[in-house]
């Protein structure tokens, strides 16, 4: 169990990058979606140990994370959204000397697991091959694999599908899933149906606030039957914003489409669909940015 | 953990280019080093002291290996953004950061341990003559690698991996590498360090801050060796003790400190996230629709090139200009530039405090451009070309229409602006020192000079050096190549690999000079061309390199160089052809000039042309020559020109036994144009290669017979050469030796190969040195005589009308004919044939002197010292015509040279070089008047050399040299007291004893020494002013009066050393003889001592005062110690106010080398002194001296 009390942090240049955060995240995998600079990198690295907080705490399976972080460095396997490698080494030696670092001593058991990892993610047949040879989803794989040495308890992964092709995207998933059932597998992404397929567990991050949490399905059932489809060739769309909740406009082309949040029809021509995801995610953004907008809506209701 | 960590370090540096790159070089440079004596001296190849000194140069070099594996290995987790992988595991940092500065150490110790093998390796197995080598020991390395090698290296590396780990950039690694190496030269030259010879002498067991600031222990060891003896440096291994221990131990302090306070910093992990600012949700929402229908109109294609251009300058001008490095690089230069102008202008050993003459100035201000200016270049544009692809902007920039070449050309603009920023802020600095010190007359011109001088070959530099990193496939290599190259072109290494031409040496401009007297004159044609070459030959450079940079990703260099055509566009090619036509253009045109119109040399050549001079004409060299008995000239001077016309007539006399039927003529210079006529038949032929003419006489030349031979010959510059050494024909202040361009006659061993190491290899017997010198046996040849014996000489030398001409003697008549200037010049007796012709605008100004006139010739604006030099030469004339003898001529002339740093003295004329002293500033409290001592020097050679005639002998030059210093020093003596001659004299034997330690030829006593400078400059006068303490100034000047009376103006049975000995000896009495003969005829030295050294108050108010004296005397030949056994003063002395005055002298005999000595004061002593006048050249001076306290 992963507990976040009132964590904050507030950057040199004013910026409130997290604004007490209150979490508690259990075994499986749990989404993390929120826009760009709504704090969530800085919520990971915060949580990998890599940067401190101002204030508030985090425990994990009874460790102070803040007060003992090398604690939790020997649970943790984090996957970063950006990272490179060293050139001319190979992947057996960069995983090895990674391992050595995780604190798998006996050169024995290292090597076993090492190989297993490296079969585990398809880089057995590329072992011997320098890794900066790799290509980016082979790259990907190399980094789970050294996520999950020494069997860690707390997994993060950051953006992990960015660069994948669709079947590697899908392999991916396969093995984090294989690996989330007995431990908090965190994962930070922008694709919105990963999270929904996926995650047993998720929260919406915005400006450093948690602004919803909750299972996937239990979000999306709470703005069931209000969420209006509309689409043709002459959509105002300017105009609806003034008028309506709007939570997400698409253009293809000639044709326009546009979702509306409303508890009753807003118009003619608008018919009810199932909320997805992504609506709940526009509809969360947009109550916590312009309360007057709500006030329109609940005017009209 | 630890090891497990260790063995992955070790197997990533070893597959790093940047490791075996740095093995290679320095490995490479050890191997140059090897076989060769680096350090002065006569010493062997394989001796400790050789060793030691080979591996502290190492230790120097080897911190650029250092710097480029430190930086490659210990940034690299930031590097490569690999820290997020690595922090998030649980590693004890200090175990990790410890594993990387172990395996940093230890790889780099494997680099140093690989080039020291390249040192000995090669030696070693050519091991042959034990004479040349000595007899290798291992200790003889291994210590030096203990006690230098392993502290340096552990420092070096604990610096560069304290400021990687601190700073996390590679440039202030690179910043640190050079901040050490600048750190230590600085230190070395401002803190008077002995790897200077300038330098001060350290005393033993004074605290010398040079040798303990020193981080590489190079001053500490020269300090502690700097009065060994051949056989100590032969044999001995340096002491673990005084400053070389305590150097040791404080840098070792500092490298561990270093280091821990990175293994023991309290890791506050902030962690360098980069903040990010949030975009209100406001902007995020798109503006009002973009009308489809908003034009874009383009301007003219011309101004959008240069609003790109200007917009890219701006960019990266302002990019480069904010960061750290910058600061730092231009904080460094400043630094250093104002370290050099104290070191040069304030500290100068040759002429203390300079006047701060622009010209005096100007070197000390481009020095620094050397290897800062390397760095700059090479850094600066590594990091501008990467800036764009590590931040993976290029392919932003790659779809702006703008052309590709734009950018490459916005980064030569943005080089050419901090080259010129570097050279704003050093000429600043320049004229700021200038005004500081009270000079108002900069020369604006020559500071502006610094900039096509220094700035273009710079700019050339980081133009080559852009294109190199614009086709290197990564940063490292592009560094790596780029300072390989420069550093091959700019230092020696090209000399050393055979390149010489200036066209070979990228952007080397050319030797060039600059004087006051006529600015860079005939140098601005060359360095003109060779600029213009170098620009168009690195603009085809960059083209090319331009081209190839535009190949695909994954194609090779020499692939893409196949469809160079095809890469280059239409209009890069047609700028590629004409600049490549141009260069060949420009390149043939000083091809002409330097190796047609003039001859281009290399040292292979000279020497191949000095042997065959030798070995061709051998059937001269021992023949007899007819001799010169009157040269008569006329000297014509075309300044503007560079051009002089010599006419002579030469009276020449067989003057041996037997017939001469046959004989030779040598021509000094190669270059000189030679036509001549005998009044007799003969048949000549004339070898230009080796510069002489055979003549054949139709009838011989019998004994005492004289033959008339007339020539014409002429010397004018063409063109341009590669690197013309020749300043003798300047626009203004031209100068001649006469040697150097009237025809010799007979074989000129002068012509021959003069270094007697290379003679060997050629199979050469080794150059003979002077006839020995033995009693009784009287020497017929005296010291000038080569081609003549005794001359009568008479000159008319003319030049332009706005010039003096100068020639030897007495001026006799000056007039104006044909828009010239002539000037008749004769002496009225015989003199040897030592002349010399100049010419210039000078300024005059005359004093006189009883029956004398003494004139001054020189450069209006080196005036300040003019007053003083007449003054001293009055001095001079009065004392030496009262002790020696009359001053033959009714005038004597002094005449300023350009450029060159030495005096010398013709009869009735001596020429003083601008940079002895004319410019020196003498003000109060500058140091000792040296410039004086240098003028007396040189009029007393009137007497020694001009009047006294000197055999050919060992020892000769005692009677020149030596007795003109001592006469000079005595009116020295005269004008400033004896404190002067105690300064000298002091210094003096530490030059002496110093001096003896780098002998080559091996030391001789005195009576016979052969030129040694230590001995003729340094022990010659030490010991004659011993003499003459001990005998009094008039008794030793009544024996050099004699010398005169017997030996001025003789024809055979010349002057020896014996002579003096001998006259001095007569004149001192017997009691003096034991001295006089241990000073002049052997090489003994001295210990004397004062300890125990104590006062005590006695009841009737007076102090007795006790002490021990001890002493030993060292002789040389053969080496043995033993006590001292001559009487020698003691002195006490008391100081009031600041001024000491003597209590009580007193002359003591010790037995067995000891003696306690007791003295009854009236009052209390300050210090005691053994030998306080300096009779006894002394070892260590320290222990004479006690002072007392109260």
């Amino acid at each position: 169990m992963l507990t976040i009390k009132n964590l904050s942090k507030r950057y040199d240049n004013g910026v409130q990058a997290l604004n007490n955060i209150n979490l508690s995240i259990d075994k499986g995998m749990f989404g993390l979606l929120g826009p760009n600079g709504a704090g969530k990198s800085s919520f990971m690295r915060t949580l990998a140990t890599l940067q401190l907080p101002d204030s508030g705490s985090i425990s994990f399976n009874g460790i102070d994370v803040l007060a003992q972080p090398d604690q939790l460095k020997k649970l943790l396997g984090y996957l970063p959204q950006d990272f490179g490698v060293y050139p001319r080494v190979s992947a057996y030696e960069l995983l090895d000397y990674l391992a050595i670092m995780k604190g798998l001593s006996n050169a024995k058991a290292r090597k076993e697991q090492v190989l297993a990892l490296l079969q585990q993610t398809n880089l057995y047949e590329h072992r011997k091959n320098y890794v900066s040879t790799f290509s980016g989803g082979m790259r990907r794989r190399f980094g789970i694999a050294q996520a999950l040495l020494a069997d860690p308890k707390l997994i993060m992964v950051d953006e992990p599908t960015a660069g994948l092709d669709p079947e590697e995207r899908i392999r991916f998933y396969n093995l984090l899933s294989d690996v989330s059932e007995n431990i908090v597998l965190i994962l930070s992404t922008h694709i919105i149906e990963d999270i929904q397929e996926l995650c047993s567990d998720m929260a919406i991050i915005s400006r450093g606030q948690v602004l919803k949490k909750g299972s996937p399905k239990s979000l999306m059932h709470e703005i069931k039957d209000q969420v209006w489809f509309k689409q043709s060739k002459s959509l105002n769309l300017s105009q609806l914003e003034l008028q309506y909740n709007v939570l997400s406009t698409k253009n293809f082309g000639t044709n326009k489409a546009v979702y509306v949040q409303s508890k009753k029809q807003p118009e003619a021509g608008f018919e009810l669909i199932e909320p997805s995801l992504e609506d709940v995610y526009f509809n969360t953004l947009k109550m916590s940015n312009s309360p007057s907008a709500i006030l329109v809506n609940e005017e009209r209701a | 953990m630890f090891l497990q960590l260790l063995s992955f370090e070790f197997k990533y540096l070893s597959r790093q280019l940047s490791w075996w790159f740095a093995l290679i070089m320095l490995t490479a440079f050890g191997f140059l080093l090897s076989g060769r004596v680096v350090i002065s001296g006569n010493v062997f190849i394989l001796s400790p002291q050789n060793i030691t000194y080979a591996l502290t140069i190492l230790s120097q070099i080897s911190i650029f290996t250092t710097t480029l594996i430190t930086a490659n290995s210990a940034l690299r987790d930031s590097n490569y953004d690999f820290s997020s992988l690595v922090e998030t595991k649980p590693v004890d940092k200090k175990v990790l950061l410890l594993s990387r500065f172990v395996s940093l150490f230890i790889m780099s110790l494997i680099i140093v341990l690989s080039a020291i093998t390249a040192i000995l390796l090669p030696t070693l197995m050519a091991n042959t003559d034990p004479e040349v080598y000595g007899v290798f020991k291992l200790s003889y390395a291994l210590w030096p690698i203990v006690v230098i090698i392993l502290p340096n290296l552990l420092f070096t590396v604990s610096l560069l991996f304290f400021s990687a780990v601190k700073f996390k950039t590679s440039i202030m690694t690179f910043l640190s590498g050079i901040g050490i190496y600048i750190f230590y030269l600085l230190s070395a030259a401002l803190l008077d360090s002995p790897m200077f010879t300038a330098s001060d002498p350290v005393a033993r067991g004074e605290i010398n801050y040079a040798s303990l600031l020193d981080p590489f222990a190079v001053s500490a060891f020269l300090e502690q060796t700097q009065f060994w003896t051949s056989e100590e440096k032969n044999l001995s291994l340096i002491n673990f003790s005084g400053n070389f221990l305590y150097n040791r131990m404080i840098w070792l302090f500092v490298s561990i400190a270093l280091v821990a306070s990175l293994l023991f910093k309290k890791i506050t992990n902030k962690g360098n996230h980069k903040t990010r600012f949030i975009e209100s949700e406001l902007s995020k929402m798109p503006l009002s629709e973009i009308s489809p229908r908003t034009k874009y109109t383009p301007k003219k294609p011309q101004l959008e090139l240069w609003s790109a251009f200007r917009a890219d300058l701006f960019l990266e001008l302002r990019m480069t200009l904010r960061g750290l490095p910058f600061l730092l690089l231009f904080a460094l230069v400043a630094l250093l530039v104002v370290a050099q102008i104290i070191n040069g202008m304030q500290n100068n050993y040759f002429v203390g405090v300079q006047y701060a003459y622009t010209s005096a100035l100007l070197p000390y201000l481009a020095k620094p451009l050397g290897m800062v200016g390397l760095f700059i270049v090479v850094f600066f544009s590594g990091e501008m070309v990467w800036r764009a692809r590590d931040t993976h902007f290029d392919g932003v920039i790659s779809v702006i229409p703008a052309p590709k070449w734009l950018y490459f050309i916005s980064k030569i603009a943005v080089m050419a602006c901090l080259i010129l920023l570097m050279l704003a802020l050093i000429i600043v600095i320049g004229v700021g020192y200038q005004l500081w010190d009270g000079f108002y007359a900069q020369d604006l011109h020559l500071f502006l000079s610094l900039i096509p001088i220094y700035g273009l070959p710079l700019l050339l530099m980081s133009v080559l050096s852009l294109s190199v990193q614009y086709i290197a496939i990564n940063k490292y290599v592009g560094f790596v190549v780029s300072a390989g190259l420069l550093l091959v072109f700019k230092t020696d290494i090209a000399a050393l690999l055979g390149i010489e031409h200036n066209m070979l040496r990228f952007t080397d401009i050319g030797l060039h000079y600059y004087s006051d007297f006529s600015g860079y004159d005939f140098y601005f044609k060359s360095t003109f061309w060779f600029s213009i070459y170098w620009v168009l030959v690195t603009t085809v450079i960059a083209i090319v390199c331009y081209g190839l940079s535009k190949r695909s990703l994954d194609e090779s260099i020499v692939s893409a160089s196949k469809r160079l055509a095809f890469l280059l566009s239409k209009g890069g090619l047609r700028a590629l052809q004409l600049n490549i036509l141009i260069a060949v253009l420009c390149g043939s045109y000083i091809f002409y000039n330097t190796n047609i119109l003039n001859h281009y040399v290399t040292a292979d050549e000279l020497v191949q042309t000095q042997l065959e001079y030798e070995t061709q004409l051998q059937g001269y060299k021992h023949a007899s020559a007819p001799k010169i008995t009157d040269v008569n000239v006329e000297v014509d001077f075309f300044p503007k020109q560079h051009k002089v016309v010599i006419k002579g007539k030469y009276l020449l006399t067989n003057a041996g036994k037997e017939n001469v039927d046959k004989f030779l003529i040598t021509l000094p210079n190669t270059e000189q144009v030679f036509h001549f006529t005998l009044n007799r038949d003969y048949h000549s032929s004339i070898n230009n290669k080796l510069s002489v003419v055979e003549v054949e006489l139709d009838t011989t030349l019998s004994p005492g017979d004289h033959i008339k031979l007339e020539f014409t010959t002429s010397l004018v510059k063409q063109g341009f050469k590669n690197a013309d050494r020749d300043i003798s024909l300047l626009t203004n202040g031209s100068y001649f030796h006469g040697s150097t361009l009237l025809p010799y006659m007979g074989y000129d061993d002068a012509h021959e190969l003069q270094n007697n190491e290379t003679r060997l290899v050629y199979g050469l017997s080794e150059r003979g040195t002077l006839p020995e010198l033995n009693k009784g046996k009287a020497y017929n040849e005296h010291g000038h005589d080569n081609d003549a014996s005794w001359i009568n000489f008479e000159a008319i030398v003319s030049t332009s009308l706005d010039q003096i001409a100068i020639a030897p003697g007495v001026l006799q008549k000056q007039w104006t004919e044909s828009n010239r200037a002539f000037f008749h010049y004769k002496v009225n007796n015989k003199i040897s044939n030592f002349l010399g012709f100049a010419t210039g605008q000078y300024k005059t100004k005359v004093v006189r002197t009883g029956k004398t006139n003494i004139k001054a010739y020189f450069h209006p604006s080196h005036d300040k010292n003019i007053d003083l030099m007449l003054n001293t030469a009055t001095e001079s004339l009065k004392y030496f015509e009262q002790e020696y003898g009359p001053y033959p001529f009714p005038e004597l002339t002094l005449v300023e040279l350009p450029n060159r740093a030495f005096a010398r003295a013709y009869p009735a004329t001596i020429y003083i070089s601008e940079h002895v002293g004319l410019k020196e500033n003498l003000a109060q409290g500058n140091g000792p008047d040296d410039f004086s001592y240098l003028i007396a020097h040189e009029v007393a050679h009137q007497w020694w050399g001009h009047q006294l005639a000197s055999a050919k002998v060992e020892g000769e030059v005692l009677l020149i040299e030596t007795l003109a210093d001592y006469s000079a020093l005595m009116v020295m003596k005269k004008l400033y007291g004896e404190k002067y001659v105690t300064g000298v004299v002091a210094d003096s034997t530490q030059q002496y004893l110093r001096g003896r330690g780098s002998d080559v030829l091996g030391e001789t006593p005195l009576y016979k020494m052969l030129g040694q400078r230590y001995l003729r400059y340094h022990k010659g006068p030490v010991v004659l002013n011993a003499i003459r303490h001990l005998i009094t100034e008039d008794k030793i000047n009544q024996a050099l009066k004699r010398l005169l009376d017997k030996k001025s103006n003789v024809r055979e049975n010349y002057a020896t050393s014996l002579d003096l000995l001998s006259l001095v000896k007569e004149i001192s009495g017997e009691s003096h003889h034991e001295k006089i003969d241990e000073w002049l005829t052997e090489i003994v030295t001295y210990d004397l001592s004062i300890s125990n050294a104590k006062i005590e108050q006695l009841a009737n108010g007076k102090y007795q005062l006790t002490a021990n004296v001890s002493g030993l005397t060292f002789k040389h030949d053969p080496l043995e110690q033993k006590h001292f056994t001559h009487d020698v003063t003691v002195g006490v002395y008391a100081e009031v106010l600041g001024k000491s005055y003597l209590l009580h002298q007193q002359s003591i005999q010790m037995i067995n080398g000891f003696k306690q000595v007791t003295f009854n004061l009236a009052e209390a002593p300050s210090k005691i002194v053994i030998d306080p006048h300096y009779l006894f050249i002394d070892r260590d001076r320290v222990n004479n001296e006690n002072k007392f306290t109260h």
